[in-house]
């Protein structure tokens, strides 16, 4: 009937689901209803897609439960349980008090992960375009999107899984933070203890907690273990109270050895004394016993120190644990000596390798375009030929006659005949040969916001081309697949947003136009096209190979 | 009238004019001259005009072939030599004629007792960088009330030159740094390269039809200065083509292959740049398929 890993929490018989009766299954991951006499669900829901579930009121004649989706759609279930109407009510408290509790389990799964996507898309206005493209238009699904698409995203995610969260630490007056709540009759002061103070008093004094574990459930109960610890002098071992009946007089022993043990192992560092930082030295003036006594606290005061700090030391160890966590050995004495007596700063600084650009070929950057614009002058054409022909001697006597032409033989019709002054005039007037612009269907032009479509086509197609390149060579299924998707997200591509946009164009401008703009999208995307029918002509049977896998 | 407050606003055209077709165009002849006297005498006619219209007015004329460039006016061999005015001719007139026919004659001359040359290509490139030189000298000599409106105007029938490409494209971002228009009236030949100028420095490209008539085109396109063009109705601006070369085939490529590291142009792709020896790794098959490489545009 149901998949046996999965395991039924609550089964409630006459559901109604749309007029049909059947039985209501919640199971640890989805809820499930069926109808009465078959063997498979005819609707699923797993927890982590419902938003929130929905009761009708009391008093009213039908007794229903909605489950509200993420995607916005809803399921109503009516119990319709003969026996009457309070026990319709109890069924459907049954299935609602057992949705109260699973469904926070998922939705803060879901939630996070959510909001993790909405920030992104809000940081990222790229790829919130890509997302609208894409996504909203069915040419990719969601999934798909965030899994290959949003490349900054993965990142992200995978930058935050590799760096280890840190752990909150404890606050050093937890103890102090416990505030007595004075019992107005009795007199009497209780204290409120949370589990998170217990956790934090557990980090605190392991050996507590290991005594915990023994003690707490089987010799006595929660409330007088925590009597006895707060009047136990474990925890005012400072004040030097001797109570041998103490619980937690081994506790102390306990962590003696801890700390001793922890002395020996975690310090290896050959250059560092310890004797050096003796403070029982100089301990000559004031009476012995005074001393012994003072001498005491102040060993006690030191001792909680110390085991206070390795405890840190130890949780700051266990956060790094991700990286690789092999305290490495202290490095050999010389070497540290060395370190020592060298001053970074004070070496030279070597300049980093540069690869030198051997340029073999500078003229190249040197030479321009060759003039290959023709004179369109056909009148010249003879005149030039034969201009090189000119006798040097012709040439010397035109020049010089010029040369002396100044003064009183200056004629101004040299400079300018009427006839061709006309012809200029007609070139130069509004309709003259001179005054035509450029050829107009050189330059097309877009309104601003079809402009901007088109950068967003340009955007969406080459990120799905981008990644159906990427799949090439495809050696293996997987990569198989993928150009098999890609290729599909193309084709809805060109469907969903290519042919749209041409018939926009179509109607803003002529198709011809359209068809130019357009030119180089259609063009890649027949590319991948192309390359995909070759690759699969070649195979004969990708796509079901694929899909059986 | 004039406002203290206001600077005085000093026109600087400075005319580069190519002497490299002049055999050329005298071959041709009109009207019972050549067609040299009468690019020439439009030339000097359009100096004058320029001087004409405000008393501030500056003018400067530099000549060049395929051997040197050479300052005509003013001219750089002192006032040494004498000039004949008609009676009533302003004086400064008389003194471009006389000085533009005296050393365009004498550039044309030398280069002529030379070896032949027309093949070689003019110094174009190296005359505008001239002028562009005589224009900053101009700017800071020039007094604090007055400001300079300089421009340059080439004059030119000769083909582009692939050798002077640097200098080309040096002058004009120069030009555009200066805030120098250059404007360029193209005879008989077109060229691609001083399009660009023209297009990048604000100025007027204009390759003109007849050759006859240039002192109208002249005096129609060019005498108005940049500041008034906007109000004129002057022959559109042309479509340049900004396409580079590759290096392999020197063809004008739409779109090509960029070296990553020495951004050469190919027009196909290579396993190694040719100019610094890079080799391209690709993580392909053989076969390489068009997506893998490095694609620019190229405008």
């Amino acid at each position: 009937m149901t998949s046996s890993s999965e395991s039924i929490l609550l089964l409630v018989p006459h559901v109604k689901l749309k007029k049909n009766e059947g039985e209501l299954y919640l199971m640890s991951e989805r809820l499930g209803w069926m109808v009465g006499n078959k063997d498979s669900f005819n609707v699923s829901h797993k927890y982590s897609d419902i938003k929130t579930q929905k009761i009708s009121p009391e008093g009213k004649p039908k007794v229903q439960l909605q489950v509200c989706l993420h995607d916005g759609s809803a399921t109503t279930f009516q119990f319709v349980n003969p026996s009457g109407q309070a026990e319709q009510m109890a069924d459907r408290d049954k299935v609602k008090d057992l949705l109260q509790l699973m469904l926070p389990k998922f939705k803060r799964m879901v939630n996070k992960d959510l909001e993790e996507k909405k920030l992104f898309l809000s940081e990222n206005p790229q790829y919130r375009q890509l997302y609208m493209d894409l996504v909203k238009s069915n040419v990719i699904s969601a999934e798909e999107f965030w899994s290959d698409h949003a490349t900054q995203f993965i990142k992200q995610q995978q930058e935050t899984k590799n760096a280890t969260q840190q752990d909150v630490g404890i606050s050093a007056s937890f103890l102090a933070d416990i505030k007595p709540q004075t019992d107005g009759c009795n007199g009497g002061v209780r204290y409120l203890l949370t589990s998170d103070v217990m956790a934090s008093i557990f980090r605190t004094y392991p050996s507590v907690k290991q005594k915990h574990l023994k003690c707490v459930p089987n010799k006595m109960t929660e409330e007088e273990f925590w009597k006895k610890f707060f009047s136990s002098h474990y925890l005012h071992r400072d004040k030097n109270i001797n109570d041998t009946k103490d619980l937690f007089t081994d506790c102390g022993k306990q962590d003696e050895q801890v700390l001793k043990q922890d002395l020996t192992t975690a310090i290896n560092d050959p250059l560092l004394d310890l004797t050096a930082l003796n403070d029982i030295e100089d301990e000559t003036s004031g009476t012995p016993s005074n001393a012994k006594i003072n001498n005491i606290a102040h060993q006690n005061m030191i001792r909680r120190f110390n085991q206070h700090s390795i405890l840190v030391l130890k949780a700051s160890e266990q956060a790094a644990g991700a990286e690789p966590a092999t305290v490495e050995a202290a490095p050999p004495k010389r070497m540290r000596l060395q370190e020592a007596l060298t001053y970074d700063d004070l070496e030279s600084n070597e300049s980093n390798p540069t690869v030198q650009l051997n340029l073999c070929r500078i003229e190249r950057y040197l030479n321009g375009p060759p003039t290959t614009v023709p004179s369109h002058a056909g009148v010249n054409k003879n005149g030039s030929s034969t201009g090189q022909a000119i006798d040097p001697n012709t040439f010397k006597s035109i020049l010089g006659r010029w040369m002396r032409g100044g003064g009183d033989r200056y004629n101004p019709l040299d400079v300018l005949s009427s006839a061709t002054a006309v012809t200029v005039l007609g070139e130069l007037s509004i309709g003259g040969s001179l005054m035509r612009g450029p050829q107009p269907n050189s330059a097309i032009h877009l309104t601003s916001e079809l402009q901007k479509e088109l950068k967003e086509l340009y955007v969406s197609l080459s990120e799905i081309l981008k990644h159906f390149w990427a799949a090439f060579p495809p050696s293996t299924p997987e990569l198989v697949q993928k150009t098999n998707r890609m290729i599909d997200a193309l084709h809805k591509f060109n469907q969903a947003k290519l042919t749209p946009y041409e018939q926009k164009l179509i109607q803003a401008s002529t198709s011809s136009e359209a068809e130019n703009i357009l030119r180089p999208l259609r063009f890649q995307l027949q590319a991948a096209i192309r390359k995909h029918s070759q690759l699969s002509e070649r195979r004969p049977l990708p796509r079901t190979a694929v899909s059986s896998m | 009238m004039e406002d203290k407050e206001e600077r005085i606003e000093t026109s600087l055209v400075a005319i580069v004019i190519d002497a490299t077709p002049a055999k050329k165009f005298a071959s041709q002849p009109l009207d019972g001259s050549s067609m040299m006297n009468r690019i020439f005498d439009s030339l000097i006619a359009f100096g004058n005009a320029h001087l004409m219209q405000a008393s501030h007015n500056k003018l400067a004329i530099i000549a060049c072939n395929s051997k040197s460039t050479k300052f005509l006016y003013p001219s750089m061999d002192g006032n040494s030599r004498s000039y004949q005015n008609r009676p009533g001719q302003y004086d400064m007139f008389a003194k471009v004629d006389s000085d533009v026919r005296h050393g365009l004659g004498e550039l044309i001359l030398n280069d002529l007792t030379d070896n032949d040359s027309t093949k070689s290509d003019s110094l174009l490139g190296g005359a505008m960088a001239r002028a562009l030189c005589y224009i900053h000298r101009v700017q800071r000599e020039l007094s604090l009330s007055h400001q300079l409106k300089p421009r340059v105007l080439v004059v030119s029938g000769s083909c582009d030159s692939a050798l002077q490409y640097m200098t080309f494209m040096n002058v004009f971002f120069t030009a555009q740094k200066e805030n120098v228009v250059i404007d360029c009236c193209m005879m008989d030949t077109d060229s691609g390269l001083l399009q660009q100028g023209c297009d990048i420095t604000g100025g007027q490209y204009l390759h003109i039809p007849s050759v006859a008539g240039l002192l109208e085109y002249l005096l129609w396109v060019f005498l108005p200065s940049p500041s008034c063009r906007s109000k004129i109705v002057l022959p559109p601006p042309t479509k340049v083509d900004y396409r580079a070369a590759c290096f392999c085939h020197h063809k004008l490529v739409d779109i090509g292959w960029v070296c990553s590291v020495c951004l050469s142009i190919f027009c196909k792709f290579s396993i190694m740049c040719t100019t610094c020896n890079t080799e391209f790794k690709l993580n392909r098959p053989a076969i390489v398929p068009a997506k893998s490489k490095k694609r620019a545009r190229i405008e």
